[in-house]
């Protein structure tokens, strides 16, 4: 039992009854926090889990860690949600999403470990958390309202409009109830969410979302227009000299130094090039100088990688959504056309390819009297004119926004367009209709945690080093600031894999045994420090310390990641200890996976991946005739039969029929999850 | 795309093009004709789209120019194509033989830093399209330019 981290308390809302009641954490402690004890909570609390997302059976968790709100670097301000999604093509898988921000703090401060939502209102409500007091209440007047409305609204509710004049606000009416200098953390829906888009998010503060899954579909599915928590608590820390210690060493070793930095752009204004330095605010591409800015993060951040403008347009937008109007003309209204998708609460994701909608219009496939009707304002595409039609088009369900909010992949069905178009790559969707991110054919720890897993895996900790430092280096003509095989050397080292190999990404690498082990420690790692215990995706793991004063450029992973842990827990757990329960969550995971349909021969790519050629250079390591390189990996594909071999290997590696790739009795039970074994074997689906 | 561009002093001129070959190599290009390009943005992987003229294909090379970044209104994202094919598809398409063998007598490596095969890349390409705007006349120039804003580029 761990002596800090944890308040102690899960609260459940069933919105069909409006019973509010409260889980013991220390029940589902065993899974760190997070994803883990949602898929725990998940397990238990939904009987038939081949529900559709839209059911009200789904369950929605919101979970924190046990680092959630303290000082933990990069590691305190994720909120980890769990759901049936929606998007997911061409079964809506049980899957996972998180965003940053204040909400996971603020809901430990206000004495919850996270929170389990279950069940549908007849009419619109949010949720309201003031520390111990929860509340269900009308949300009639907020429905119709964009995200920034809502939370406007709600934060005038809550705080019951004292702050105009910069005091605190109180928390209930007593004194006793605290008070606290900031406002409600609310997560919310916008008009997508409402409309049921599969493609819907919700939205905190300016730029928090967890887009991924259509959370925000299956938040209106429940008429659940926001959950707001605001708190005046703590979070016990087991050990906080130990903890206050590693962060300064953390800081002083690893930290951007803003005085006297040890690596520059040579570019000024540059911020991508953050990704190797970790500059604060590096995150929305080139910012005109004429908008004054300033870097601002997640709560407990050390990097604060994103910003906030004098605009207020596109506030803390640092990732894919900023790149929603990459093909716009200028800066100004790229930014404008990220803050339609983020007060709609519309996730990018799914509808990034507008330009595969410019290529059908092209063709002649799509637009006024053709094939695909759509009075869409194509001659307009290219500007902010278009972008507002299309948005508006999506969120209203509109023209062909009526099939897009249904997500792309869907939509491309309808049309008759899937087969032909995801052959082609002309719809680059590669796994489970998802868009692509990072190149399938070459990055593969991406493409196979993808189509392994449940939805496009979103997790930067080894792309920014095998992908981004490359080619940010030459983007500005700078050789890399490493070997490709001191590179692999160190992360080899830091993941405990030990062998470099795994980190190959040649033609024949990328099937090896040693791939088998890397992307299974890739699996292991994610589900548990990251998305249990909620270390940041832009921020950890740390293998490769470019900010070193001394040449020295061993990272703090996986020395820190443990070290914070126990300080703050007042537990001893090993890295490697906290790979096995990532395994247990993972395995935890392909089992509600399996019972919702998966079986081994849906784990395959869109054809494109593995017949169309790739064209633009990459700059992976790759070890060819004897030597590490880094290398463009032109004209790669995927090969089927080694990629089912691998596939084979992988799933004998995990414990899981090799036949079916469901998990096994043995596998299960060794990891404490005979009650898993139980019901898969109920269902027939208990591997061999 | 001229006003984008000032050091094109040490660009070789080519022979200045006809009527003809102005109108062709700066016309819009049918799907079937487009001309695949690569954006490269940290959050988001490579993009891969499609520009259907030589004013788009000009702008998005010229897109990769550090000194532009933080000027108002400024665009300046990582644009990538491949020198390769865009020397075959100015002269295929664009029917710009005379453009296609120059950018291949720059010797563009294409292994070379992007930032080096671009700062040489683009001033020849501006200079090229200068010529075609002094053929075709400035309320051509005027009419491309709003055109080409309503395309993808």
């Amino acid at each position: 039992m761990a002596t800090g981290g944890y308040v102690g308390k899960i609260l459940y809302v069933n919105l069909t009854d409006g019973r509010i009641e409260e889980i013991e954490t220390s029940k589902y402690e065993q899974f760190g926090g997070g994803h883990g004890m949602g898929s725990a909570l998940f397990w238990d609390l939904v009987e038939d889990k081949t529900v559709d997302g839209y059911h009200p059976d789904n369950l929605i968790t919101m979970m924190t860690s046990p680092l959630s709100g303290t000082l933990v670097p990069s590691a305190s301000g994720r909120t980890e949600c769990n759901f049936i999604g929606l998007i997911a093509y061409p079964i809506g898988w049980y899957t996972r999403s998180n965003f940053g921000g204040r909400f996971s703090g603020e809901l430990k401060y206000a004495g919850w470990d996270g929170i389990a939502i279950q069940g549908k209102s007849e009419t619109p409500v949010w949720i309201n958390i003031a520390n111990d007091k929860v509340t269900i209440e009308d949300a009639t007047d907020l429905w119709g309202l964009d995200t920034y409305e809502t939370q406007e609204e709600i934060w005038s509710t809550v705080s019951k409009g004292n702050t105009d004049d910069g005091t605190w606000y109180g928390v209930g009416t007593g004194r006793d109830s605290g008070r606290t200098l900031q406002k409600p953390a609310v997560a919310t829906i916008g008009k997508a969410g409402e409309n049921l888009n599969r493609n819907a998010c919700i939205l905190h503060d300016a730029g928090n979302a967890a887009g991924q899954g259509g959370l925000g579909g299956v938040f209106g599915s429940k008429n659940l227009k926001a959950v707001s928590v605001i708190g005046t608590g703590s979070v016990e820390i087991a050990d906080p000299a130990a903890l206050i210690a590693a962060r300064k060493e953390f800081q002083d070793k690893f930290a951007y130094n803003v005085d006297a930095p040890e690596m520059e752009s040579p570019v000024p204004n540059f911020p991508a090039y953050g990704a190797i330095t970790l500059s604060p605010g590096f995150g929305p591409l080139y910012l005109p100088t004429h908008v004054p800015s300033r870097p601002q993060g997640c709560i407990g951040c050390y990097k604060n990688c994103r910003r906030r403008l004098s605009t207020g347009v596109s506030n803390e937008d640092q990732c894919v959504e900023s790149l929603f109007f990459i093909n716009g003309s200028n800066q100004i209204d790229q930014n404008k056309a990220t803050d339609l998708l983020d007060k709609a609460g519309l996730n990018v994701y799914d509808v990034f390819n507008h330009s595969y909608l410019y290529a059908l219009n092209q063709m002649g496939i799509m637009g006024p009297g053709m094939e695909i009707e759509s009075s869409l304002p194509f001659e307009k595409y290219g500007t902010i004119e278009f972008m507002e039609a299309y948005v508006d088009c999506i969120i209203n369900r509109t023209d062909i926004g009526a099939d897009l909010a249904e997500g792309m992949a869907r939509a491309a069905k309808k049309w008759g367009r899937w087969e032909i178009d995801t052959a082609s790559g002309l719809l680059d969707r590669p796994n489970w209709g998802f868009c692509q991110h990072y190149e399938p054919r070459l990055e593969v720890e991406w493409s196979y945690g993808s189509i392994l897993g449940d939805r496009d895996i979103n997790e930067h900790g080894l792309n920014f080093y095998v992908h981004w430092h490359s080619i940010i280096r030459g983007m500005v003509g700078q050789e890399p600031a490493i070997s490709a095989e001191d590179m692999v050397n160190l992360i080899a080292e830091g993941t405990g894999v030990g062998d470099p190999m795994g980190w190959d990404y040649s033609e024949e690498g990328i099937y090896g045994d040693p791939k088998v082990q890397a992307i299974s420690w890739h699996r292991h790692y994610t589900r548990f420090w990251k998305q249990s215990l909620a270390f940041c995706d832009w921020a950890w793991p740390n293998f490769i310390n470019f900010n070193s004063a001394d040449g020295d450029m061993s990272g703090a992973s996986p020395e820190f990641e443990v070290r914070f842990y126990n300080a703050v827990t007042g537990k001893s757990l090993t890295w490697e200890e906290g790979l096995e329960i990532g395994h247990k969550i993972w395995t935890l995971d392909k089992a509600i996976w399996t019972l919702q349909g998966r079986h081994r021969d849906l784990e395959v790519f869109a054809d494109y991946v593995y017949d169309v050629p790739t064209e633009a250079p990459d700059g992976l390591p790759m070890f060819i005739d004897g030597k590490w390189e880094y290398n463009a990996g032109l004209g790669r594909t995927l090969d089927r039969d080694k990629f089912e071999d691998f596939k084979t290997r992988f799933y004998a590696n995990e414990g899981w029929d090799t036949a079916t790739g469901w998990p096994t009795r043995a596998t299960l039970e060794a990891l404490d999850l005979g009650y898993v074994a139980d019901e898969l074997e109920s269902n027939g689906k208990l591997g061999a | 795309m001229t006003e984008q561009v000032a050091d094109i002093e040490s660009v070789v001129e080519l022979p200045a093009p006809d009527q003809e070959l102005a109108e062709r190599a700066t016309r819009r290009v049918e799907w079937a004709d487009r001309f695949r390009v690569f954006r490269m943005a940290a959050g988001a992987g490579t993009l891969a789209d499609d520009l259907y003229s030589m004013a788009e294909i000009g702008r998005f090379v010229l897109g990769t120019r550090w000194e532009m970044a933080g000027e108002l209104d400024a665009k300046v994202t990582f644009n990538w194509v491949d020198v390769s094919k865009l020397i075959t598809w100015i002269e295929n398409v664009a029917g710009d033989k005379e453009l296609a063998d120059a950018i291949a007598g720059l010797n563009i490596d294409p292994k070379a830093p992007y930032k080096a095969q671009v700062d040489l890349l683009g001033p020849l390409l501006v200079s090229r399209y200068t010529q075609y705007m002094e053929v075709l006349g400035p309320e051509t120039e005027e009419s491309a330019d709003s055109e080409e804003s309503e395309g993808s580029e």
